[in-house]
């Protein structure tokens, strides 16, 4: 009798044993997928990030609105022209045109629209919390255009 | 004696694994659903930088040009011409009412950045570009876009995929 008592004390101690090893191989385990799962995920997040900003801004063309803009025509003359000859007399009108009207009234709506003239100032366009993205240079001054 | 039970530190690690795993699975699809979002929105940009560079005037277009314009994967595209100055829609092979759901959009993310409202639950139904161009109407050029729209059903649907779609612009690399 003391002796089938003893077997079976020894066989719950191994069980116990190889369970608590077990549970040391799942703690192993779990804490190994933990930290492989963490290192994918920033990974992942990295990709998730370059990956965001080339959607969001790796297919912009600011140079094909400025240009389409500046070779637009009013009267038969290009914008261009317009900008050119308000940069030289400072002044954002000129010949019926008003630039600013012109330019904000396309309707886009992250957009803004600065022209500067050649001593750097702004003869119309308060572009705060937005980020240059286009500048077309003339001889006295600059048009530029900025998106948030 | 109670049953060998499971540690809490245990109960937790798996917690913490199981969570991981959920969520770099969540990410996961999500990166893999934008990256295919991305191809399609370049499948977008060649085709309005192609339309508008083979235009006989570099950059500026007639909407009977834009009618006529043959390209790969002309039959699974729809292509807008707008106005922004005398906001009009010049040419439309949509509705007027989805085109001009498509323009406020795009007018919000000129020049280049993919709208996000067009899709069919998780998947991009229909994606565009929006490009600037010059539009000629009677010796006037007034600034416009034209938009490519693409029905991303009718690109999946196509014998040959998106890459090689997007490789036929040869040009463009």
């Amino acid at each position: 009798m003391v002796w089938v008592i003893e077997m079976a004390g020894a066989g719950i101690r191994a069980a116990l044993g190889a369970a608590k090893g077990a549970i040391d191989v799942v703690d192993i385990a779990m804490t190994t997928m933990a930290f492989t799962m963490a290192v994918i995920l920033v990974t992942f997040w990295h990709f998730d990030m370059i990956l965001n900003t080339r959607v969001e801004r790796g297919l912009e063309n600011s140079h094909a609105l400025l240009y389409t803009v500046l070779e637009s025509t009013v009267n038969g003359e290009p914008i261009e022209d317009y900008v050119r000859e308000a940069l030289i007399i400072n002044k954002k009108e000129f010949g019926g045109v008003d630039l600013e009207e012109y330019l904000t009234g396309l309707g886009l709506k992250n957009t803004c629209w600065r022209l500067v003239n050649s001593t750097g100032g702004v003869i119309f366009g308060n572009c705060t919390g937005f980020e240059r993205r286009a500048v077309a240079p003339f001889v006295n001054g600059t048009l530029e255009v900025w998106f948030k | 004696m109670r049953g060998q039970a499971i540690p809490w530190h245990t109960i937790l690690l798996a917690l913490v694994a199981l969570l991981l795993v959920a969520v770099v699975a969540t990410f996961f699809s999500r990166t893999l659903l934008k990256s295919v979002e991305f191809m399609y929105v370049v499948y977008d940009f060649l085709t309005a930088h192609s339309i508008a560079g083979s235009s006989p005037q570099f950059g500026v277009l007639t909407s009977d040009y834009v009618r006529d314009v043959k390209f790969s994967g002309r039959e699974t595209t729809y292509l807008i011409l707008y106005d922004m100055r005398k906001k009009e829609v010049i040419y439309t092979e949509m509705s007027e009412e989805e085109a001009v759901k498509i323009i406020d959009d795009a007018l919000e993310r000129v020049p280049g950045r993919p709208g996000k409202n067009f899709m069919n639950g998780n998947k991009p139904k229909k994606s565009y570009y929006a490009l600037p161009v010059g539009i000629d109407r009677e010796g006037e050029i007034s600034p416009g876009l034209l938009i490519v729209v693409s029905d991303n059903k009718k690109i999946a649907q196509r014998s040959e995929s998106l890459e090689e779609i997007v490789k036929s612009f040869e040009w463009y690399g």
